[in-house]
Order: structure tokens, then sequence, then C-alpha cells
């Protein structure tokens, strides 16, 4: 369009070649881009509700979600302020709009994924237009966009229905506007809120936000509008996060009950409050980078390097790399240096050494993504002309696509989630609907709500509100695992237990007898009925004040 | 009680849609650059082909008028082009011997091309003199200067070469306040009219439903013609012959170029700027009653022009919703989410604030100026009193219009008024006859 403008003064014959020329550009652009949307969807839609298994996170989400639809509620449980409502309210949105609510997809989490991939695919647009924006190569923006979406890691944490993926989708969203369409205010303000969601479905997008105004310093530095801009970016952005801190204000839940609660290192007393949640979260370390046996080595080592070590590899050395030419060039060309600081941002979150878990990765992967695209351009346009270019290129796409593709067979071949549904086949065709259970969150809504067809369980109860929530432990099992009826449980749950000293449960687990179990390679999941000589009154003094532990 | 929230909810959802419109109005230009890029004064100036009149109603500006007439002189335009009068109620002998005195010494130095009209009918307010002048006069463009104006002496070229080059009839040119530094409400009337000529002015023009200003605004004399010109019953002639120049589909070009802004000063005593308001005010409201807007082509136009004509209403609404929902928050019980929406105009008042710090830099840079650190924390002060002076405003002028009460309150102060002859003095032979 700009090519047009400028051969204005050459004869009308340039101007419809430019024309020409441009809009074949668009359309082959189009070509590439429906094609890399067309690979994103596929890829994360095939196999996605059997593989990966169903994680207890996604059902929390999913329960917050049918909470906010069914009760208007934040949570079925005490909602403490572990993390802002936005992201189950885009959950809860869906489901409106799906014609069975969130059965739509047959188990609750499926129609989550269907969700996730409609964000992917979102996002995998959004990554492709700003890569092509700031490399101006398509090599670029296609590298970027497959990797993105083929990488094992990526795949396995982004079928899953996680509050970082939705993060993920709003944060692409807001640097789009700012790179592709930063030449209006309006696109800021739309940016400004788009970030702020980001910031309200996963507070540690916070880490983007210097790298954010940066971009948008030096991208609009001088223009006309800078100021509006900027200005509209960044209000919009605080107004709409500022709702939050409100909320809690209208509820009388934002500062602790107690000033001890205030710069104590104690978990949120028996009455929530957000300012009391936030110190708390600051004060949980579980060692930095500096330490070898932090979570971000246990996690680079024996996570996420054997799921992908062609994207941690590849992927940090060309942040490094892209950074030192990012610096070097930064006056005419951008992009490295964006792509690589939006990694290094995140990267430093997750080496500062707070709490963490393997999937916390996934706000990192598209920026890792989009260096790995920009650095693979430069490095091909070395070769002498376009041809050779364009084939080295092609050649060393496909080695990527089939590499993944084989690294992630399972994904696409392997059906695991099998065992959850025989389970709650299970519950439902052998334990009354007014059995007290405990349970992990990935049945929850499919227990609460059973559609048309199958009975709800209002007292199946997940084993952290179990543990932490007093109207669960205190009050409706008098803190005694007697009270329990069945506890369903996976293989992994005792290692969670144990970490977390979730005693009663265990107890419980304990005090059991197997009644059904079903495996699949080896993952094995477990209906106990809870074994009850002889029933204890309860206890007379419920102790209080212990830690709700699922806060991530 | 639950009628009183919900009333409350929706009020505060329709006034958040205003405000949100509102700030988007003042923002427009720099949303859409290319906007003001096309409003911007041509770099160079054609040959001069147009002639001009120059009108310049004054009433008790006989401290300023012989600047006012020099000012004109000065205007680097050949003189035989153009042709300025001074337009004077007769009973205003002041003014009358002042421009007298100045013309008598412009002839001394050899200039002939400005003359003095003066009428002594009814009603004595500035549309009348308009007329009475405009039918005195007889070049091809007409243009107004009040006598407080600080012209650019390059403007008639820029309106010469706009009209020739992009065959309009109309030109609106921009006026800007400067004394950002005088008093505690001159730094947001500044802004007022920056926001207003520099942004949305131009969003006017481009949907063809333009308020127009009172002065460095110019027509041809077939438009005015056409028109039958100005309303003399009208507070505000000018916003009415925008309105009624947008129903018949003429085309207003906005010129709002920094460089060649028509300079003018607040009002300087808090009670004149009040009074000067409510004038306005009241006169959108006449202009409302009078109904010529729904004569415009489309819905859309029609929309605006009740928005920027009824917009007193809504300015007087917000004053008082700030403190109303101030006593809802404490005295009634409100469930979180109403409350929260009940909070959200708060935040398009700080939205409104802070882009009136963001325009005090634009003005400050625009204008080659240093505002001090202190003033957007002034302004701040300011803030809340200036919205509530506006709001007075606003509700003075709609009991007042209510009541009839119509007059120029300028003309309140005026001492007896006197039938008297008409003086004249004038190189053109028509003028001086005006009754």
């Amino acid at each position: 369009m700009n090519g047009s403008a400028a051969n204005v003064n050459r004869g009308q014959a340039n101007i419809v070649g430019a024309k020409r020329g441009t809009l074949s550009l668009v359309i082959e652009e189009a070509y590439l881009l429906m094609g890399v949307m067309a690979i994103a969807f596929v890829s994360h839609t095939y196999n996605m509700f059997n593989y990966p298994l169903y994680l207890g996170d996604e059902g929390i989400y999913m329960e917050q979600a049918w909470s906010v639809l069914t009760d208007g509620k934040l949570s079925p449980y005490t909602y403490f302020y572990d993390h802002a409502p936005v992201g189950w309210f885009l959950l809860a949105w869906w489901g409106l709009l799906l014609p069975g609510k969130l059965l739509a997809f047959g188990m609750a989490i499926n129609s989550g994924r269907v969700l996730m991939a409609v964000l992917h695919v979102a996002s995998t647009f959004f990554l492709y237009r700003t890569t092509k924006k700031l490399s101006g190569s398509d090599m670029a923006s296609v590298a970027a966009s497959i990797v993105f979406s083929l990488s094992p890691m990526a795949l396995f944490y982004q079928r899953m229905v996680l509050l970082d993926n939705i993060m993920v989708f709003w944060i692409l969203l807001a640097l789009y506007l700012i790179v592709v369409h930063g030449d209006r205010v309006l696109t800021l303000i739309g940016s400004g809120f788009a970030f702020s969601m980001a910031l309200l479905t996963k507070e540690n997008a916070i880490f983007f936000a210097p790298v954010f105004a940066y971009i948008i310093y030096s991208n609009l530095k001088g223009k006309y509008q800078f100021r509006f801009s900027a200005v509209g970016w960044m209000f919009t952005m605080l107004a709409i996060v500022s709702l939050y801190p409100i909320y809690a204000l209208l509820k009388s839940e934002l500062l602790p009950s107690t000033l001890q609660g205030l710069g104590s290192s104690q978990s949120p007393g028996e009455r929530v409050s957000l300012i009391g949640t936030v110190i708390w979260q600051m004060g949980r370390s579980q060692g930095s980078i500096l330490d070898p046996n932090s979570l971000f080595w246990e996690f680079s080592l024996r996570r996420w390097w054997p799921k992908d070590s062609f994207l941690v590899a590849i992927g940090f050395a060309s942040v490094l790399v892209a950074l030192l030419l990012g610096l070097h060039e930064r006056k005419h060309r951008k992009g490295l240096l964006y792509a690589s600081l939006l990694s290094l941002a995140y990267i430093f979150y997750m080496a500062r050494g707070s709490v963490m878990l393997e999937f916390y990765v996934v706000p990192l992967l598209p920026f890792l993504a989009m260096t790995i695209g920009m650095m693979m351009a430069r490095i091909f346009q070395l070769f002498p002309g376009r041809l050779i270019q364009t084939s080295v290129f092609t050649i060393a796409l496909f080695a990527i696509v089939y590499g993944s593709v084989q690294a992630s067979r399972d994904h696409y071949t392997l059906n695991l989630t099998q065992v959850q549904h025989n389970q709650l086949q299970y519950i439902r065709e052998n334990i009354s609907p007014d059995a007290i259970m405990i349970v992990d969150d990935d049945l929850w809504v499919d227990l609460h709500d059973g559609g048309k067809n199958y009975p709800s369980y209002p007292n199946a109860h997940s084993h952290w509100k179990v543990t932490g929530d007093p109207e669960i432990r205190d009050k409706l099992l008098k803190n005694d695992w007697r009270n329990v009826d069945y506890v369903i449980v996976s293989n992994k749950l005792p290692e969670t237990l144990q970490i977390n000293g979730e005693k009663l449960v265990q107890d419980a687990i304990a005090n059991s007898t197997l009644m059904a179990r079903f495996e699949k390679g080896d993952v094995a999941v477990e209906v106990r009925r809870v074994n009850k000589p002889g029933r204890t009154p309860p206890a007379q003094t419920p102790q209080r004040g212990t830690t709700p532990q699922r806060n991530r | 009680m639950t009628i009183l929230i919900l009333g409350a909810v929706i009020f505060s959802i329709l006034l958040s849609a205003q405000a949100a419109y509102t700030i988007y109005l003042m923002i427009y230009t720099w949303d859409r650059p290319e906007a003001y890029k096309r409003a911007k004064a041509p770099e160079e100036f054609l040959p001069p082909r147009k002639t001009f009149t120059v009108l310049l109603p004054a009433r008790h500006e006989e401290d300023v008028i012989q600047d006012t007439i020099e000012r004109v002189v000065q205007i680097s335009y050949p003189r035989e082009l153009v042709e300025a009068v001074v337009i004077c109620e007769a009973g205003d002998t002041g003014t009358i011997a002042k421009a007298e005195e100045k013309i008598v010494e412009m002839r001394g130095r050899g200039i002939r091309h400005v003359g003095l009209v003066t009428f002594n009918d009814r009603p004595i307010n500035k549309p009348h003199g308009l007329n009475k002048g405009y039918a005195q006069t007889k070049n091809e463009v007409i243009t107004i200067f009040d006598s407080e104006d600080e012209i650019h002496p390059d403007i008639l070229n820029i309106v010469n070469t706009v009209m020739v080059q992009e065959e309009v009839n109309v030109v609106q040119c921009g006026v800007q306040l400067m004394n950002y530094e005088t008093n505690w409400y001159s730094t947001l009337n500044v802004l007022e009219y920056f926001f207003w000529f520099k942004s949305r002015l131009h969003y006017h023009a481009k949907n063809g439903m333009i308020p127009l200003g009172g002065n460095t605004v110019f027509f041809t004399r077939e438009v005015v013609d056409r028109l039958g010109g100005w309303d003399e019953k009208n507070l505000t002639e000018d916003a009415d012959m925008g309105i009624r120049i947008s129903v018949m589909r003429e085309k207003v070009r906005v010129v709002y170029d920094d460089r060649y802004v028509t300079k003018e000063e607040t009002p300087p005593t808090l009670n004149q700027f009040i009074r000067q308001r409510t004038r306005w005010n009241q006169g959108f409201l006449q202009t409302l009653r009078k109904g010529d807007w729904l004569e415009l082509p489309t819905m859309d136009q029609k929309l605006l022009a009740l928005y920027t004509l009824a917009f007193p209403f809504f300015q007087s609404l917000l004053g008082l919703y700030v403190p109303v929902s101030f006593w809802m928050m404490f005295n009634v019980k409100v469930p979180v989410l109403s409350a929260i929406i009940l909070l959200i105009p708060m935040y398009f008042l700080m939205a409104h604030y802070v882009i009136n710090v963001v325009g005090l830099y634009e003005f400050a840079e625009a204008h080659g100026l240093k505002p001090s650190l202190a003033m957007p924390v002034k302004m701040l002060i300011a803030y809340m009193p200036y919205q509530w002076a506006l709001g007075f405003a606003a509700v003075r002028a709609t009991v007042r219009e209510l009541r009839g009460i119509n007059n120029w309150e300028k003309t309140a102060h005026v001492g007896a008024h006197r039938q008297g002859s008409v003086a004249a003095v004038g190189v053109n032979p028509n003028y001086g006859k005006g009754s």
C-alpha cells in the first residue's frame, strides 16, 4: 500500500503494477496465514479429548466457570483471591454460547479444551501477523507459527484448560494491536484493555509490562499521536485492573483481618483478603535459578527438556543471540530485540524463584517461537538467491514439522482420558448421589452437574478444599476422615498429598478399600470406599487456621 | 430501593456511554491523524483572487477597537481586495469615536478600505449587527473577527488558497484561547478550545453537521444570501449558522493549524465566564428548539446535532452525578456489581482529566510553551469546581430559556439606550447608512 503511494509520480502504469504486486503479496500472505492457522487448528484439536490426561487444574477452572454460570459466584467454595477471575469468566461466557452449556462436548473439561483450541488459532493469527510486521519476513512468521503450534511441549500444555493459555491469547492480542495497528489511539486503548484482561486472567502477565512499555515507547516515539496512545494504553490498563481491588474493597476483603496478616509469610487466615493473599504469595519461594535444587532446574531438566529438547535448546540459544543482534541493530530494526526481551522478561519471572508448576512455561512459548522464527529467517537469508533461500527454509521447516509430529505421537494417537471416563461412569453406576466424596478436581463439574441423564453429587468435594476450606473441613467433615464415604484418586495424587501435608485425605485413603481401578500405561485411577468401623462422634473443637494449599 | 438502584445503574451506563463518546471526540484527530493532516493549512499560497469583507462587530470596545482595526489593516493581502467595516450600535459613542478617529488617521496614511457602520434599531446584538454590516458591503467572501481577536496576517491567503483550490464556500479556521496560566479556570478553558477546534470540529465537518464558531469563519456571499443572513433571535448565531449550512449540505472546510490560529483570551472573571457560557448554552438550546436540525439529511447527523445542542443538559447531569454517587456509595447498601457500575462514570471523569493533562502538553508543544510541573496538580484541584461552574451555567441557561429570558447578557450592563443619528465615516459611499 505504501509502495503504491510512493509510486504516484512515476506514471499510471507503475501505479497499477505496484497495486498488483501488493495485491499478490496480500493474497500470498493470506494463503500462508490460512495454512498455519489450519495447522494450528488440526494439531490442537485432533485427539484433544483423549490426550493429555485431564489435569486437576483444568477441573478447577471449569468448576469456577460452572459456579459463575449456575450460582453467579466466583467459586463454588470460598473465593480467596488466588487468581483474578477473568479467565473463568471467559470460560463461563463460552459455556453460555454452547447449546449444552459446559457439557456440550461430553466431559466438562472438553468444552474448555475446545475454547483453548479456538484461542490458540486466534493466538497463532496474532503471532503470525506480529512476527511478519516486526521482521518483514514470511519465513520468520511461518516458522514461528509452526513451532508455536507443533512443538510437543507447546502442544501438551496448550491443549489444557489453563489460565496461562487464556493469558497468552490476551498478551498476543495486546502486542498485535501495538505492533500491527499502532497508528491509531483507539487500537492502543484496545491493547491496554487486552493487557488488563491478561493481568486479570493471570497476574504474572505483569512481567511483560516493562517490555510492553518499552515497545510502545520505541514504536511510537516522535509520532503525532504518541502521547495520547501511550497514556491511553496505560490509563485503560490501570483503570480496568483497578476494578479488582475495588471489588475486594466493596466486599470488605481488601485488607487482612489482622495486622499480623500483613508482613507475615503465613497463609491467609480464616478471613480472606486480596492483600493478604498477595503478601502470602510473594513470601512463597521455591528457590531461584541460583539454587540447583530449585523448581526452575527441576522442571527445565526433568520435564521440559525430555518433552521438547529442540524448543528448549534452540529457543534459549536464539534468545541470547537475538538479544545481542537486536541490541546491535536496534536503531533501524526492532524485531529481534522485542522478541528476545519478551522471552527474557518471562524467563526472569521463572528464574527468580517463586512457586512454580510445570505448565508455567506456557507464556514463554510464543515468544520463544517468535525468536526462533526470526533467527531462522535471518540465517536462511544469508544464502544467495531467493530460490535457494526458500528451498533451504522449506527443507528445514519440514524437518521441524516431521520431528515435532514424531515426538508428539502420543498427542495424536493415545487415549488417556478413557480411564477418567471409566472412573466417572463407575461412580455414576455404583455410588449414591448423597455420598460424601473426596475427589480430584478433574471430575468435579461432571459429578456436580450430571446434565439430563445423570444424578448430581453435591457432596463431592475437592481434596484441596477438604484440606483448606473450613466450610468443608470443619463444618461438613468435622475434621474427621470417618465422615468421608468415598475417595476418588489417581496414582499421582498421593505425592501431591504428601507434599502438601493433606493429612485428612491421606487418612481417608489409608482406611479405604479399593472398589475399582482403571489403568492405561503409567496412569491409574481408582475409586475407594472408606472403611468406617463404628463412627466416632464429631470433634468438639475443630482445629482452625490451616492452609488452603492449592494456590497457583 | 431496588428501583432506585436499578435507575442509578441505568443512568450510570448511559452517562458512561456519553462520556466515552465525548472523550472520543476530543481525541478524534489524534486517533485519525489523516483527518488532521487534511485539515492543515496549505503550505504554499495561491495568488490572491477572492475579495474579502471583514465584519468587525464591536460593542463597548473603545479600549481595543483601534488595535483591532490596525491588525486588520496589517493583514498581508492586497488592500484593494479587502473591505472592512466596524459595526456599532449608534448609542455606543465611545467605540464609534475611537473607530472614527482611527479611520481618519488611516486615511492620512492613504489607507481607505476601512469603514464604519452603525445601526439604531433593535435588537442590539451581534447577529443584527452582522446583518447590518453585511447589507452594506459587497465583497465575495465574508468573515467576522471579534475585537479582542489576534488574527494571523496570512489568514486571508490561507482562505483564498483553500477556497480556490478546493472549491469550498465555507471555511472555519482555528480559534485558540492562549492565556492558560492566568487564573484557576483558564487552563481548562484554554484546553476546551484546543480540543474543540483541533479535534472535535474535524469530526463534525467530516460528518456534515457542524456548529460553526463566532469568528474567523468565512462564507461566500452566495451562501449567506441563501441562508438569509444571521438569526437575530439566536444567542449563538454562529452555531445556528453552522446547522443551517449543514442542512443545505454545504461542505465546510475546517482549517486548524497551530501556526495560524486566531488568538483570544478567556473571560477575565468567573462571573463573565459563567455569563458567556450561559449565553452559549442557551443559544444551543434555542437552536435545538428551533428544530432546523431536524431537516439534516441523515439520522446520524440528526443525532449528532441533538447530542451537540443538548450537551449542556448532559454536562449539568455529570456535574450532579458525582456528589450523588458519592452519597450512594456510603449511604445505600448496593450489590457489588451494581456498585462497580455506579463507579464507571468516575473513571471516565478521570480519563477526561488525564486527557486534558495530555492536551496541555500538546498545546504547549504546538505553541512553544513550557507549562510548569505544578500545572497538572493545579488542573486537578480546579477540575471539579470547573465542572460545577459549567454545570451551573448549563442549569442557568436552561432556566433562562424556559422563562423566556433571551437577551444578550452583555447588554444588561449598558447604560440608557440612545436613539441617535447615524455616525458615519467611510470611504465607500455605501458605508454608514446603517439603519
